[in-house]
């Protein structure tokens, strides 16, 4: 239950890796929020340094404003569970009990903390079992709880449901739902599945190259993404993007993608300053496409029905480009003309380098 | 030949050196059992016997005496090689630099020829002019008669053996712990477990498999010991180190009992059975369990 | 099963169902113990996979990681002596349609997980063998380079043809990229067909719920009577049963498949409504999974986008009947659609 700040966190492993690139991050108490990027952008990185198992090379570390960067995992309290599922080999219930037996917690205590913890988690059944012999959703289970027993000021779960079965997953999701919500425990969710990230967390820090792109909710990451990278990697799929200059005609400005242009003579101020060359950004869902001729629509081809899940993505052809439009039915098929446009509340508008602007 | 394929054609090739192996093995084997049940001392002919040879081992005390011998030997090396190389390991999984160097210098007594070594502790132990007694001299402990009085003798005899097969137990345990996933150390830390504390009940468990195979291999060793000893004692004094193996020598090669010799043999091969019987069926439920 | 010329065959089913074991004996690595196998109508069950003019790309990419990918794309024209030109121009080819022809000087350690198996799939391609297996590419790709990929796999085999087999465990790499499915569980196979066929009209229950994204919902239920006709009640809902009356009779044991994509917002004079208790919801990207408890049972209803609710809240749920699958539950076979 602890409010955790990182303040210009910079790592290098060896000489040159930079894995982390000045990041300062407030995670506020009682929160659960999620490190999300692709592979290599950082977020283990960030969360092994607030566990204690790393020490940044530059940078500060705060647990409620208490500087505890030179401090152990065990002085600052941080329970985790990782991704490769850890048991020893005890039963159930004396790995739950490990944490407590180490602390020197009286026996009374610790039996009642350890009943209570797989009550919670569901695995009062198992308690007598051999931990490594029960399947990898219960085995996660039980690092959960062993994680939980210990009242600790932030939990921190890397990737913790990849080996997990599906079904197990759920219910997993729904118990770090609740622990959070019913205990106000702080926790930071590492992944690189913006599902995970969406679904549970209520901020989001969105990395890449050891940079923290955006920390945000879900929502503003989704309905206002800062940059291009952000915008393609939450969605499914992300954001599209089109080269674009900006362009006047008869009074009225324009977004001109050379195939097709974009009024946007209501915000014309905003962009002038941005220069001529502007990117559009627009998601598939966000697309709106039609059989039948509509007025101050384009055109295009569609050249591939693709389906996704329950919907279907369309990839629209006019001349050079390709735009993807997502659907939940359709009757256009493949070789169809169709007729396009973006609605203007649902366009952003990126700098060249990548950068929104409105 | 409707399933030949390329695997098969292999697996054929493969079973010529098992071929060759077991008839290698099955003739002295069938020889030795065969001879055991006749009189027979070089130079005369092979009477037939019965089971005479073995009324005359089970009632013979100086076999009940190398038995027990042999027993002692195993279970006080096997045991200090356990303690102390275990305890190495864990110097080893603990130190960062020297690692390298500190292999090298463990491996030292095992690439040394047993009979060797045999030799070259037999000078160390000399009662009047070893190293052993000198070095124990100079820290105030007045020399022993170490090559001389029995239970000294014995205590040499496991003193090699652990000076050369501990760092057998360091250097495998250390492999093993070495293929355990970092993830496990980091979380009995972060749980707040000690060094000691995450070895002992953390690490130590997890390759219980491979440790019971490393008693396994030990036990089998040191219950057939010869070279060492044979070169180094003799056997003696008297009869103070005649384990097993020499006790067999001993009756075939030196006194030239063919007959009998054979027939300790043949016990010999079936205790070293149930043994490994036993001994396996546990190290092999341990890597079950894993 | 017989798998058409120039087709996208997917090969669907859960961890251990099969699908390595049957890409392996297509390809010649396995001998199977009992059948045949035709390539072309000519017997190939004997022939070993070097003979079979077949390419395999594996989960675990299988790249030589002292090779250079230029070197990694050429081994298989290398085995087969190709000279030295042409393998040059094939290599620079078959990397430059998967967008990986500036990579060819380097080592596969430098490279992302993603372009890892595209150097993969072009050492397959690159033999321009007629069969191409796929034994789960996609599985140890990070989610967003999954995503690219399925269309990136999709578009250059519609270009380049040939007959590829692909076998996944994510029932949405098979509605998206291919033609045909085999959906298989624990060594058996339950349906082979079009992927609309076998999407629309499911043989079985497996089938039904493991084709299918999300899972299909599937409830229990009982035909009763109702004022003489014949009723398939499940926790409450009832459907008539009167168009396949002689396939049921009362008492029987049924079950109700319900797609999650058609239970929210459905329309329609006959929809069947009820409203279920929010469990949790999952925003998968840019939609959402409501799981929510009516009565009994547990269902997953799909949003075509981002609504967010609240464990505890009420979402009013419907669906058509004819939107509906009944099963029969003792084995599980499809009676109606």
């Amino acid at each position: 239950m602890v409010e955790i700040f990182l303040d210009n966190v910079t790592h290098i492993y060896g000489k040159e890796v930079k894995a982390l690139d000045s990041t300062t991050l407030r995670i506020e108490n009682g929160s659960l929020i999620a490190l999300l990027g692709p592979s290599g952008c950082g977020k283990t990185t960030t969360m092994r340094i607030i566990a204690g198992l790393l020490r940044p090379t530059s940078g500060r570390v705060y647990f409620d404003n208490v500087d505890v960067t030179e401090r152990s995992s065990q002085e600052r309290n941080v329970a985790m569970v990782f991704q490769f599922i850890v048991i020893y080999d005890k039963t159930v219930f004396e790995n739950i009990e490990f944490p407590l037996l180490v602390r020197k917690v009286p026996k009374e205590e610790r039996i009642k903390r350890v009943k209570h913890a797989a009550e919670l988690m569901g695995i009062s059944n198992v308690l007598s079992q051999q931990a490594r012999r029960l399947d990898p959703g219960t085995r996660q289970k039980v690092a959960l709880a062993r994680a939980f027993v210990r009242q600790p000021t932030v939990f921190l779960l890397d990737e913790p449901l990849t080996n997990v079965d599906p079904q197990t997953r759920l219910e997993l999701r729904k118990i770090i739902k609740e622990l959070q919500k019913d205990l106000h425990q702080t926790m930071i969710y590492v992944t690189h599945d913006q599902a995970e990230a969406l679904t549970l967390s209520e901020k989001i820090a969105v990395m890449k190259d050891g940079k923290m792109i955006q920390y945000d909710t879900p929502e503003a990451l989704y309905d206002k993404p800062k940059n291009t990278f952000v915008a393609w990697f939450i969605g499914n799929p992300g954001m599209q993007f089109f080269d674009t200059s900006l362009k006047q005609s008869d009074g009225a400005f324009l977004l001109d993608a050379g195939e097709f242009s974009v009024d946007v003579s209501n915000v014309s101020g905003q962009l002038v300053k941005y220069g001529n060359e502007l990117k559009l950004g627009i998601r598939p869902e966000n697309v709106q496409v039609s059989s039948q001729k509509k007025v101050g629509w384009f055109n295009a081809k569609c050249t591939m029905v693709e389906r996704v899940g329950n919907m279907y993505l369309l990839t629209l052809s006019k001349g050079r480009l390709e735009i993807k439009a997502k659907i939940k039915e359709t009757d256009v098929r493949e070789g169809d003309t169709t007729w396009v446009q973006f609605p203007s509340e649902k366009v952003r508008v990126y700098t060249k380098a990548g950068e929104l602007i409105i | 030949m409707k399933k030949i394929s390329f695997r098969s054609k292999t697996l054929f090739i493969a079973l010529i050196p098992m071929i060759y192996l077991y008839g290698l093995v099955i003739y002295p084997f069938a020889s030795v059992i065969y001879y055991s049940f006749f009189s027979y001392d070089i130079g005369g002919t092979p009477v037939f016997n019965g089971v005479g040879n073995y009324i005359q081992l089970f009632t013979d005390t100086q076999f009940y005496r190398t038995l027990g011998l042999t027993l002692s030997y195993s279970i006080l090396a096997v045991g200090t090689e356990f303690l102390f190389g275990i305890g190495l390991a864990y110097i080893l999984v603990h130190i960062s630099r020297g690692r390298s160097v500190a292999t090298s210098i463990l491996i030292l007594p095992l690439v040394m020829t047993p009979a060797v070594a045999g030799i070259i502790w037999r000078i160390m132990f000399d009662a009047g002019f070893g190293h052993v007694n000198f070095y124990l001299s100079l820290i105030g402990i007045p020399g022993q008669k170490w090559l001389i009085r029995p239970t000294e003798a014995f205590i040499s005899t496991v003193i090699v053996d652990v000076w050369q097969w501990t760092p057998f137990v360091t250097l495998v345990t250390f492999a093993g712990l070495t293929t355990l996933p970092v993830e496990l150390v980091e979380s009995a830390y972060i749980d707040g477990a000690s060094e000691f504390r995450t070895f002992k009940d953390i690490l130590l468990p997890r390759i219980r498999a491979l440790l019971y195979i490393i008693l396994f291999l030990r036990v089998i060793d040191t219950l057939k010991i010869f070279d060492t000893v044979y070169t180094m004692t003799g056997g003696g004094p008297g009869t103070a180190t005649t384990y097993m193996s020499i006790f067999n020598y001993l009756n075939l090669m030196t006194f030239y009992h063919i007959g009998y010799g054979c027939t300790i043999a043949a016990f010999f091969i079936v205790l070293m059975n149930v043994v490994v019987t036993i001994l396996s069926k546990r190290a092999g439920a341990a890597l079950f369990a894993t | 099963m017989k798998i058409e010329n120039e087709s996208f065959t997917t090969i669907l089913g859960p961890p251990g169902a099969g699908k390595t074991t049957l890409l392996r004996l297509l390809a010649g690595v396995e001998i199977p113990d009992g059948g045949k196998i035709y390539f072309d109508g000519r017997d190939v069950t004997d022939v070993p996979a070097k003979d079979r003019n077949v390419a395999m790309v594996f989960q675990s990419f299988a790249l030589h990681p002292t090779r250079k990918v230029f070197d990694n794309i050429a081994s298989p024209l290398k085995i087969k002596k190709v000279p030295k030109e042409e393998t040059r121009r094939r290599v620079k080819e078959v990397a430059d349609m998967l967008g990986i022809g500036d990579l060819l000087d380097r080592y596969p350690r430098e490279l992302s997980g993603g372009q890892q198996q595209r150097v993969a799939i072009a050492r397959a391609m690159v033999k321009k063998a007629n069969l191409i297996f796929f034994d789960e590419p996609l599985t140890n790709l990070d989610y967003k380079i999954r995503e690219s990929m399925r269309s990136e796999l999709k578009k250059i085999f519609t270009a380049q043809g040939g007959t590829i087999v692909y076998a996944t465990p994510d029932p949405t790499d098979a509605l998206s990229m291919a033609k045909y499915v085999a959906v298989i569980n624990q060594g058996k196979l339950e349906q082979y067909g079009p992927v609309d066929d076998v999407y629309n009209y499911p043989a079985n229950t497996f089938v039904g719920y493991y084709f299918s994204f999300p899972p299909m919902n599937l409830l229990e239920g009982k035909v009763v009577k109702e004022k003489g006709v014949l009723m398939l009640n499940s926790h409450e809902l009832k459907i008539d049963l009167s168009d396949c009356k002689e396939m049921v009779k009362e008492g029987d044991e049924l079950i109700l498949g319900l797609r999650p994509s058609q239970l929210f917002k459905v329309d329609g004079d006959d929809v069947v409504k009820f409203e279920g208790e929010v469990i949790i919801t999952e925003v998968i990207g840019s939609e959402t999974i409501i799981h929510v408890q009516y009565n009994e049972a547990r269902l997953a209803v799909h949003v075509p986008m981002i609504y967010r609710l609240l464990p505890g809240d009420k979402l009013k749920i419907g669906f058509r009947p004819c939107d509906a699958f009944i099963f029969r539950k003792a084995d599980g076979s499809l009676i109606r659609r």
